[in-house]
């Protein structure tokens, strides 16, 4: 089976303002990042800020571009593509962002929305189809001529799905949506997010720094820490076992865990001047002076799973 | 049982001349060095009860408040405000979910902290810098030194919050109210901060009134909880009993909205309908319309019924 979505060794450098005469120094949000969400599968993305998981989900629709590396969907590299190709591939890519206060423009009618991005994909976009994309999360036809503000924030978030959902994508990149959302309201959207999945069979690059969020919707688990990959592999071995030092202590760290406690010392440290060797070295507990030596490559530790740590010696 | 050090009783708060209802009828007692979680969602009234207690309110916010805030048997609402600024800092702490709009950016954080111990301890200016100082490092602030003549924006969101405290810890308050002090910070510097007001709880002895949207954090760090909705404590009783057996059906549904792997290895989670009601408080049961258990008798007030050291308010518990 070939992936849906796959990247290869993706980097994007940001450049920062520069300080006097010296050179501009450069943000490094995502460095040598290699993932890949098959058809159907859901792939969470898990980090804390700086961690570069935002970044990651924009390289991955194109909505910007990579500093280095490759990004293909369904075999095509996107960087390949005419800007009337991408635009045509966009409708099988959709996104769905954390504040649906600030995606919805409040002037327009939500059924106005929705049909506006089906004319943009020469779909049809009459009544029918409006009625059809509100029905599928479960807002009814009467609710298209109201505005955004008479919605409250989990129904908002349902019509920024629906509208992402309008054109029928393979991959849906949804960065963040329930953390704007009341806990109570939080679990409906997720709810029918899984139901959209199970019924349309829709893959996701699902971002979020909630780790019991990830664990109720990913199949797979990407860990990042100031733009690495730290550890990958399937849910239920990531978070029941997980192998590297930095996901040991995010497990831990989650509220109401039972894991026992292992409180990081420090700040996470500025992407724009990341340690070297290993990025998550001047926090790990079981840091080595080899530690600092070289950027350890991700390995193996078990089917489908990697990290990247030179130890093996650590009950975690 | 001993004499609560800050008692809230039967507060209301309305604002826009009483439009908009946020709390109604609230009873809190904190009782010193104890932990008390108030948890609830956006427009509960949570914060609006932690804002009331320093009576933290602008002018144009057109407030009404009733009952009574006894701060070791003296009522804080009818206190003029002069008396009141005296005991803001000094006898009450507070810090907020956002450390980065509650710092001036115009001062060092030296001279932030070195103001309240001035204006409340009267210390001179070397006095009150070497004061400053022991505050930095007591919150794991490291090279202290340097940090007094840091800006804001120079600090991690973290950092900041360790600044917070400091500030609301100079004058060695009986009570440190905390309103969502950890939700604009990453998990693992979240676990730092509330190891830290653990840590200096337990040094000081002061009572924590610890306000929060996330039931999973109150385990690890309050004694009692307070569940509010709709302006109203539906529920109340010692943290690791409404965790372990919670009687009001919105505790219960809230815990039950979280992710969490069952038994079966598998991860369940459970919606609950519909939104909270804001401003505007329905006649009956307030969470009745979204309540699973809603049956006759619903549509009647709820009276909070205290059993032992529990209470909830509820037809149906």
């Amino acid at each position: 089976m070939s992936a849906l979505l796959e990247l290869r060794g993706v980097s994007r450098d940001f450049t920062l303002p520069r300080r006097g005469l010296a050179p501009s120094p450069l943000l490094r949000a995502v460095q040598d990042v290699s993932l890949a969400v098959q058809p159907g599968e859901v792939v969470g993305l898990v980090g804390e800020s700086g961690s570069g998981k935002s970044t990651l989900g924009r390289l991955a629709l194109r909505l910007l571009p990579p500093s280095a590396g490759t990004v293909s969907f369904a075999g095509e590299d996107l960087a390949a593509l005419s800007t009337a190709a991408l635009r045509a591939r966009r409708r099988d890519m959709q996104m769905v962002f954390q504040d649906p206060f600030a995606s919805l423009n409040p002037r327009r009618s939500i059924g106005g929305a929705i049909a506006e991005v089906l004319a943009l994909h020469r779909l049809p976009h009459g009544t029918a189809e409006v009625t059809a994309a509100l029905g599928r999360v479960g807002l009814e036809a009467g609710d298209a001529a109201r505005r955004p503000r008479q919605f409250s924030g989990g129904q908002r978030q349902r019509i920024a799905i629906a509208r992402a959902l309008a054109t029928q994508p393979r991959l849906l990149v949804a960065d963040e949506p329930v953390s704007a959302l009341d806990v109570s309201v939080q679990a409906g959207i997720l709810a029918l997010l899984q139901g959209l999945r199970a019924e349309l069979g829709l893959a996701m690059l699902f971002i979020s720094h909630d780790l019991g969020v990830v664990e109720a919707m990913a199949d797979r688990i990407v860990v990042l820490y100031l733009g690495r990959v730290m550890e990958s592999g399937p849910a239920r071995q990531v978070f029941g076992q997980p192998r590297h030092p930095y996901t040991a202590a995010l497990l831990a760290a989650a509220p109401g865990s039972r894991r026992a406690r292992m409180t990081l010392s420090g700040e996470i440290p500025s992407p724009a001047n990341p340690p070297s060797g290993c990025v998550f070295r001047t926090r790990c507990p079981f840091a080595l002076p080899d530690c600092d030596a070289a950027v350890p490559l991700p390995r193996a530790v078990a089917p489908q799973h990697e990290k990247a740590c030179i130890r093996d010696d650590l009950a975690l | 049982m001993s004499e609560a050090l800050l008692r809230v009783e039967g507060l209301s708060v309305a604002f826009r001349g009483g439009a908009i209802q946020a709390v109604d009828g609230v009873d809190l007692a904190l009782h010193a060095g104890e932990t008390l979680a108030v948890v609830g969602e956006s427009g509960s009234g949570k914060s609006v009860t932690a804002l009331a207690t320093l009576r933290l309110f602008a002018r144009e916010d057109d407030v009404r408040t009733a009952g009574r805030i006894l701060f070791q048997g003296e009522d804080l609402l009818g206190l003029p405000e002069a008396e009141l600024r005296k005991r803001r800092g000094r006898d009450i702490g507070i810090i907020f979910q956002d450390p980065g709009a509650s710092l001036n950016p115009v001062f060092n954080i030296g001279r932030q902290i070195t103001e309240v111990l001035r204006r409340h301890k009267h210390l001179p200016r070397a006095e009150a810098e070497a004061e400053a100082l022991r505050l930095l490092r007591e919150v794991g602030i490291s090279d202290p030194e340097g940090r007094l003549r840091s800006y804001p924006h120079q600090l991690s969101g973290g950092m900041r919050q360790r600044v917070m405290i400091a500030i609301a810890l100079a004058c060695g308050p009986r009570v440190l109210i905390a309103d969502e002090p950890t939700t604009a910070l990453d998990v693992t510097i979240q676990a730092q901060i509330l190891g830290l007001l653990k840590a200096l709880q337990a040094a000081h002895g002061m009572a924590l009134l610890f306000i929060t949207h996330d039931l999973e954090l109150v385990g690890d760090i309050a004694d009692r909880i307070a569940v509010m909705y709709a302006g109203q404590v539906v529920e109340s009783g010692p943290a690791a009993e409404v965790l372990a057996d919670p009687r009001h059906p919105y505790t219960r549904a809230l815990l039950d909205c979280r992710p969490h792997r069952g038994a079966d290895g598998e991860v369940h989670f459970a919606a609950i309908p519909g939104t909270p009601p804001r401003g505007v408080f329905p006649g009956g049961c307030r969470f009745a319309a979204r309540c699973a258990r809603r049956a006759a008798g619903c549509e009647q007030p709820q009276p909070l019924l205290t059993e032992g050291a529990r209470a909830v308010r509820c037809c149906r518990a």
